[in-house]
C-alpha cells in the first residue's frame, strides 16, 4: 500500500534528531563554521544519542533500522547544520563500503569495533592527481601483504577519524592488476592526514589531504570477498551514500526554505508582508514543492533499498540527483527571499547557499546520477554505454 | 512507508496498460485527426466497466474507500499514456459528478446520475465555471441567476466546457448578488433541451483534441429551483464557491498523474527511438548527452509521480491536501512539458511527423499547466497554505 507514513519508530527517532538539532547544531553552526570543527561539547552529546550506527545490523552493534529511518533522521540532523552533521563521530561511508564489500568477518573486525568506540570511520576515493580509468594510489603485493602509495584528496573531517577504507589499483605479483579496497587505520605507520583544505562550505567538516606512504598492510586487510562482483557491491555501497547524502540536502533546502518563509512572513515593503507580492510568494511555492518533491524521492529510494529492490540503485541515483539539484535550488532562492540580508552573514542563508554547492559533490553529482538512469533506461544490452561503477577519474566526496 | 501497490491497484495498472496499448493507441492518431473519438468505441468501454477516473475516485474499488484516490491515479497515468484525451471523452459525469456527489440532494444524486447506468447508451455530464472574463479568477463570474417564481433565470455565457455540447447536464455556476461576491454564487444542474441553453462554437484546440470543447450560452434560461444543487438550504450555511472548489482537490492529483501519463508516454517513446536508431556507430558525445537526458527525464516523471502519489494518499487518508495537490498539479505538468520538448529533442526531427506520437503529446501537454488552475493559479494556493499566519494574505 502506498504510504508516506512514518512508523512510530521512525516518527520517534526523527523527533529526537529534530530536538537535537534545533537545540545544539542550529546555534552553534557558525561558531563550528569558523572553528573547523565541532566543539567538543556537542559531539559528546551527540554520541550519547547513538545515531551513528542507526542503520547498522545489530550483529554488528548498531541499532539495525533500515534506511528509510536514516533518511529521516540525517534530513532532521542536516536541518540543523549540514556541517555540523557530517563532522560528528559515526561510520558513516566507511561502513557502506565495509557492509558492501566487505565479508561478515570483516565487518565484524574492522566495523564492530569502530561502532564500539564511536569512532569516526572515512572513505578514501578520489585522488589528488586522477588519472584516467583506474586509482592513482598504489597497492603494490609484497610478502604476505601489500605496500601502499598514493595522495587522497577530499576526506571529511579526516583529522578525526580512527580508520578509512582505502580504493587502490592493485597490482600482484602475478601480474594481475585490479581495483581493490583496504581498511587502513588511520594510526598505521605511513599514514599522514593533511591540514583542513579551506572551501566553500561545509566547513565544520572540512576536507582534508591524506597522504599514505610505504603504508604497510596484511592481505587480511583486503576486502578480498569482493573480487567476485567489484563493480556491483562498489554500485551498492555508491547507492547507500548517494541516499543518506540526498536525505542531508532535504534538510539543508527545508532549513533554507523555512527561514525565508517565516522571513518573507515578517518583513515588510510597501506597508505590507513581502509574502503578499507575487514574484516572492511564487518562489516561496516552488521552494516548498521542491522540499515536498526531495523528500519523496529520498523516501522512495530508501525504501527499495531496504526492501532489496532490484531497481534500488536506480531510484538512488534519482534521489540524488533530484537532491542535488534541488538543495542548491532552493539554498539559492533562500538568499534571494531575503536580498541584500541574505547575502551578509546576520542570516544563515548565504551559509546554507554554499553549503548545498559544496554538498553537490558529496557522492554521485548530478551529472553523473542522470547517466545511472539512462543507461537503465536504454537498457545492458549495450557495452558502450560503459560500466555501472562510478569510474575512479570521479573525484567525489564521500562521507 | 511503503510503495507497495496493493493487489488490485496491480491489477487496475495491468488491466488499464493492456487497455492503453492494444486499444486505445492504435486509435489515438485518427481520432486526434478527427476531433473525436467513435462513440461505438465509446459505448465498448463503457460496457467493459471503463469509468472516469474522476468519478471513480469517489465511489471506492475493490479495496475501498481508503485506497480510491490512490487507485485512481495509478489508472489515470496509465490510460494518459494511452491517450490523455480519451479519459475526459470517456461517458460519465465528468468533472460535474464531484459537485453533484458532494452536495447534491439524494433526489437531485438519482435524478442527474441515472442515465449514467444504462448500459447501452453512452452519456455525458459536464462542469461550466469558466467564463470569457473570468478564468481563473472565477469569484469574478457574471453568469447571473434570477429567482422568479418557481425558478431561476439564468444568463451568461460560459467557455472552454469539456464535453459541453454531448452532455446530458451541466453544472452551471452563477451568481444571485454580484455584489455578494462569493456568498451569492450558486451551482444549477442545467439540462440539455432546456429553453434558452444553447451551445455556441466547439473549439478547435492545440492538443486534445479529440475531446470536445464547447460554449455554452444561457439567454432567459429558465431553470427549476428543484436543479439548485443542494437545495436552498445548502447555502444558507456555506456557500456554493467552495462546492467549486472541493472539485479541484479531488481531481488535480488526477490532473497531475495524467500528465505524469503523457510524459511518460514521450520519454519511453524517445527511449525507443534512442535504442534502435543509435545502436551501431554512433559519436559517444552525442549518445551520452542523449543517455543523461533520457535520465533526467525519467527522474524528473518518477518526482511528479512520487509527489501526485502523496496528495492522492493524504485525500484517502483523508488529510486536508490543498497544498500538496497543487504542488503536484503545477510540478507534473512543467515536468511533463519539458519531457514531451526533451523527447522530440531526442528524436530529431522524426519527432516532429504526425505519425511519431511525441508531436501530440507535446501538443496535448501543454493544457496541463493551464486547465483546472494554471500554474500561476496553484502557487497562490500553495503560497495561501505557506502564509496563513499572515493574517491579511
Amino acid at each position: 500500500m502506498i504510504t508516506f507514513d512514518l512508523d512510530e519508530a521512525q516518527a520517534m527517532f526523527a523527533k529526537t534528531a529534530s530536538d537535537f538539532a534545533r537545540e545544539r547544531f542550529r546555534p552553534n553552526a557558525r561558531a563550528a563554521e569558523a572553528d573547523g570543527r565541532a566543539p567538543d561539547a556537542v559531539t559528546a552529546e551527540y554520541t550519547a544519542l547513538g545515531f551513528g550506527a542507526l542503520d547498522l545490523p545489530e550483529s554488528l552493534g548498531g541499532l539495525g533500522q533500515g534506511l528509510v529511518t536514516r533518511a529521516v533522521v540525517e534530513e532532521a540532523l542536516a536541518f540543523g547544520d549540514l556541517g555540523l552533521a557530517l563532522a560528528m563521530p559515526e561510520p558513516g561511508a566507511f561502513a557502506a563500503a565495509l557492509l558492501a564489500l566487505g565479508s561478515g568477518a570483516d565487518q565484524q573486525r574492522h566495523l564492530a569495533p569502530l561502532i564500539e568506540a564511536n569512532a569516526k570511520g572515512g572513505v578514501l576515493w578520489s585522488e589528488v592527481k586522477p588519472r584516467a580509468q583506474t586509482f592513482s594510489t598504489v597497492a603494490l603485493e609484497e610478502g604476505t601483504g601489500f605496500r601502499i602509495h598514493g595522495r587522497k584528496a577530499h576526506a571529511v573531517a579526516a583529522r578525526e577519524v580512527a580508520s578509512f577504507v582505502v580504493f587502490a589499483r592493485m597490482e600482484r605479483k602475478s601480474g594481475e592488476v585490479r581495483p581493490a579496497a583496504f581498511v587502513v587505520p588511520a594510526d598505521t605507520k605511513g599514514v599522514r592526514v593533511g591540514e583542513p583544505v579551506r572551501g566553500l562550505g561545509l566547513q565544520a567538516a572540512p576536507t582534508c589531504e591524506v597522504t599514505l606512504e610505504d603504508v604497510v598492510v596484511d592481505a587480511s586487510q583486503r576486502l578480498a570477498e569482493a573480487d567476485a562482483d567489484f563493480d556491483r557491491r562498489v554500485v551498492e555501497m555508491w547507492s547507500r551514500i548517494a541516499i543518506v547524502t540526498a536525505a542531508r540536502s532535504v534538510g539543508l533546502a527545508s532549513a533554507a526554505f523555512e527561514y525565508a518563509r517565516a522571513y518573507a512572513a515578517e518583513r515588510e515593503a510597501f506597508g505590507k508582508p513581502i509574502a503578499h507580492f507575487q514574484g516572492l510568494a511564487f518562489l516561496i511555492a516552488d521552494m516548498a514543492t521542491r522540499v515536498e518533491v526531495m523528500r519523496a524521492v529520498v523516501q522512495r529510494a530508501a525504501w527499495a533499498f531496504d526492501s532489496g529492490a532490484k531497481d534500488a540503485t536506480k531510484y538512488a541515483a534519482m534521489a540524488a540527483a533530484e537532491c542535488h539539484d534541488g538543495a542548491m535550488f532552493v539554498t539559492n532562492q533562500g538568499v534571494q527571499v531575503l536580498g541584500g540580508a541574505g547575502f551578509v552573514r546576520d542570516h544563515l542563508s548565504e551559509k546554507w547557499m554554499r553549503d548545498a554547492r559544496a554538498h553537490m559533490a558529496h557522492g554521485w553529482s548530478v551529472a553523473l546520477a542522470e547517466l545511472v538512469i539512462g543507461r537503465r533506461a536504454l537498457g545492458d544490452d549495450d557495452a558502450s554505454l560503459g560500466e555501472d561503477a562510478p569510474m575512479p577519474e570521479l573525484q567525489p566526496v564521500m562521507v | 512507508m511503503d510503495f507497495e501497490l496493493t493487489e488490485s491497484q496491480q491489477n487496475v495498472r495491468q488491466l488499464v496498460h493492456w487497455l492503453a496499448k492494444e486499444r486505445i493507441r492504435p486509435l489515438s492518431l485518427q481520432a486526434d485527426r478527427d476531433h473525436a473519438w467513435p462513440n461505438a468505441f465509446l459505448l465498448e468501454l463503457k460496457q467493459m466497466g471503463v469509468s472516469q477516473s474522476a468519478s471513480s475516485a469517489n465511489e471506492g474499488g475493490a479495496d475501498g474507500p481508503k485506497q480510491t484516490s490512490r487507485s485512481a491515479v495509478i489508472g489515470a497515468e496509465e490510460m494518459a499514456w494511452g491517450d490523455a484525451s480519451l479519459i475526459l471523452t470517456l461517458p460519465g459525469p465528468g468533472l460535474g459528478g464531484p459537485p453533484v456527489r458532494m452536495t447534491g440532494t439524494p433526489e437531485q444524486k438519482e435524478r442527474f446520475f441515472a442515465p449514467f447506468a444504462k448500459k447501452d447508451e453512452v452519456h455525458w455530464g459536464a462542469y461550466a465555471l469558466t467564463e470569457p472574463a473570468a478564468g481563473s479568477d472565477v469569484a469574478g463570474i457574471r453568469t447571473t441567476a434570477k429567482k422568479d417564481g418557481d425558478a431561476y433565470v439564468i444568463n451568461g455565457t460560459k467557455c472552454y466546457i469539456t464535453n459541453g455540447a454531448r452532455a446530458d447536464w451541466v453544472v452551471v455556476f452563477a451568481t444571485v448578488d454580484p455584489s455578494k461576491g462569493r456568498a451569492g454564487h450558486r451551482a444549477f444542474v442545467v439540462e440539455k433541451g432546456t429553453p434558452g441553453f444553447s451551445v455556441g462554437k466547439i473549439e478547435e484546440k492545440m492538443g486534445l483534441r479529440a475531446s470536445e470543447t464547447a460554449e455554452l450560452v444561457l439567454e432567459e434560461c429558465r431553470v427549476p429551483v428543484d436543479n439548485l444543487l443542494g437545495g436552498e438550504a445548502l447555502y444558507e450555511k456555506s456557500d456554493g464557491f467552495k462546492t467549486a472548489m472541493k472539485t479541484f482537490d479531488n481531481t488535480r492529483p488526477l490532473v497531475a498523474a495524467m500528465a505524469v501519463g503523457i510524459g511518460r508516454a514521450a520519454f519511453e517513446r524517445a527511449r525507443d527511438f534512442a535504442k534502435e536508431a543509435y545502436v551501431l556507430s554512433r559519436p559517444i558525445p552525442r549518445y551520452t548527452s542523449i543517455r543523461a537526458m533520457l535520465g533526467r527525464m525519467e527522474r524528473r516523471l518518477e518526482a511528479a509521480r512520487l509527489l501526485t502519489w502523496k496528495a492522492a494518499a493524504m485525500a484517502d487518508e483523508g488529510i486536508p491536501n490543498t497544498k500538496e495537490a497543487s504542488m503536484c498539479k503545477a510540478f507534473a505538468a512543467e515536468v511533463a512539458q519539458q519531457v514531451t520538448i526533451d523527447a522530440i529533442e531526442v528524436m530529431g526531427a522524426a519527432g516532429n511527423h504526425a505519425d511519431a506520437f511525441v508531436e501530440k503529446w507535446f501538443r496535448d501537454v501543454k493544457v496541463y499547466d493551464i486547465f483546472e488552475g494554471t500554474g500561476q493559479i496553484q502557487r497562490i494556493v500553495i503560497a495561501k497554505r505557506l502564509f496563513e499566519t499572515i493574517r491579511s494574505f
